[in-house]
């Protein structure tokens, strides 16, 4: 392949990525299914491990929504309130399928809400973790 | 003043990431940036074996993974008596853009801390920078790596000194080569 300029490069992984973007909803019906079965065993340093990749994988396939939820996720398994790991576990899986469902891919108006109310839910395991001494843990 | 050109046609990229999405994704765009060639790991321990039996110019390795982390696996890299290139370039990638986690990244010796969502430009310029106009590489007894310093006689505007988590990518870069 012959030198090209910098915006010839990147206007041609553009478009490369578009075409592997479009698959990318079937990707994470099956990442969900995935999550799901992990919470299901109470796996909860694997499904950790799933939310923090999704983090940032959500993202650059342009879905920031379901990338914003995974952080959520993310962050309330470094709380370390293990007592709500299946709660959270749940309504963050719940929240994600939601958004692939009705294909929402970036934050609306409509998003605040349940967003806000997951920060809630690691603000109280956060709460919850500091009254009980619980280390928080890193990812 | 004739646009600048990149040719990565001469250059191998190994990517370490255990998600074998995002090393597709990533081989993706490099394949589009005309890089030569592109091998994948997804751990470790197999990336440091490619190194010694291959020719790789460049890591791109991600922060999280099982077993060795990214952060690990780039000290060994740079320090380790049986690393065979310790000063090849190396891009880590990562989902944290907290400040902590930036100076951790450079204090183990990368070249460049690219944050995710990954976009293409990031990547290119991130591998660019690494390839085509590498920093004099410091071997110190507490450092290995590339000089901690900006390149060239950049003016220093500083990051937001108070802020904690959530850097932006030219904060990183600041805190990187400041």
């Amino acid at each position: 392949m012959p030198p090209i300029s910098r915006d010839q490069a990147i206007a041609r992984a553009d478009a490369m990525l578009e075409s592997v973007f479009a698959d990318y909803p079937k990707h994470l019906e099956a990442t969900f299914t995935e999550m799901a079965a992990l919470a299901a065993a109470e796996n909860w340093e694997a499904l950790h491990i799933a939310a923090h990749d999704l983090k940032g994988q959500a993202g650059t396939c342009g879905w920031p929504i379901v990338g914003l939820i995974a952080r959520s996720l993310d962050a309330a398994f470094k709380t370390g309130d293990s007592a709500h790991f299946a709660d959270a576990a749940k309504v963050h899986l719940d929240c994600m399928q939601l958004c692939l469902r009705s294909s929402i891919q970036s934050p609306n108006p409509a998003t605040e809400k349940f967003l806000g109310e997951l920060d809630d839910l690691v603000g109280r395991m956060t709460q919850t973790a500091e009254k009980a001494k619980i280390p928080a843990k890193g990812a | 003043m004739p646009e600048k050109v990149a040719d990565f046609s001469d250059v191998t990229v190994l990517v370490v990431d255990d998600n074998q999405y995002m090393r597709q994704l990533i081989g993706h765009m490099l394949r589009a940036f005309g890089v030569g060639t592109v091998i994948h790991a997804d751990n470790a321990k197999d990336a440091f074996r490619e190194i010694r039996l291959s020719r790789v110019d460049c890591l791109i390795v991600d922060w999280l993974m099982p077993g060795m982390s990214g952060i690990e696996f780039v000290l060994m890299v740079r320090t380790s008596p049986q690393s065979p290139k310790p000063d090849i370039p190396i891009i880590l990638c990562t989902g944290h853009s907290d400040r902590d986690h930036v100076e951790e990244g450079r204090d183990a010796g990368v070249n460049e801390v690219l944050t995710k969502p990954l976009s293409p430009k990031s990547l290119f310029d991130k591998l660019d920078s690494s390839i085509n106009t590498p920093r004099p590489f410091i071997i110190t007894p507490g450092y290995t790596g590339p000089c901690r310093r900006r390149r060239g006689n950049v003016k220093y505007e500083g990051i937001e000194r108070r802020r904690n988590k959530g850097l932006q990518q030219n904060d990183i870069d600041s805190l990187l080569f400041s």
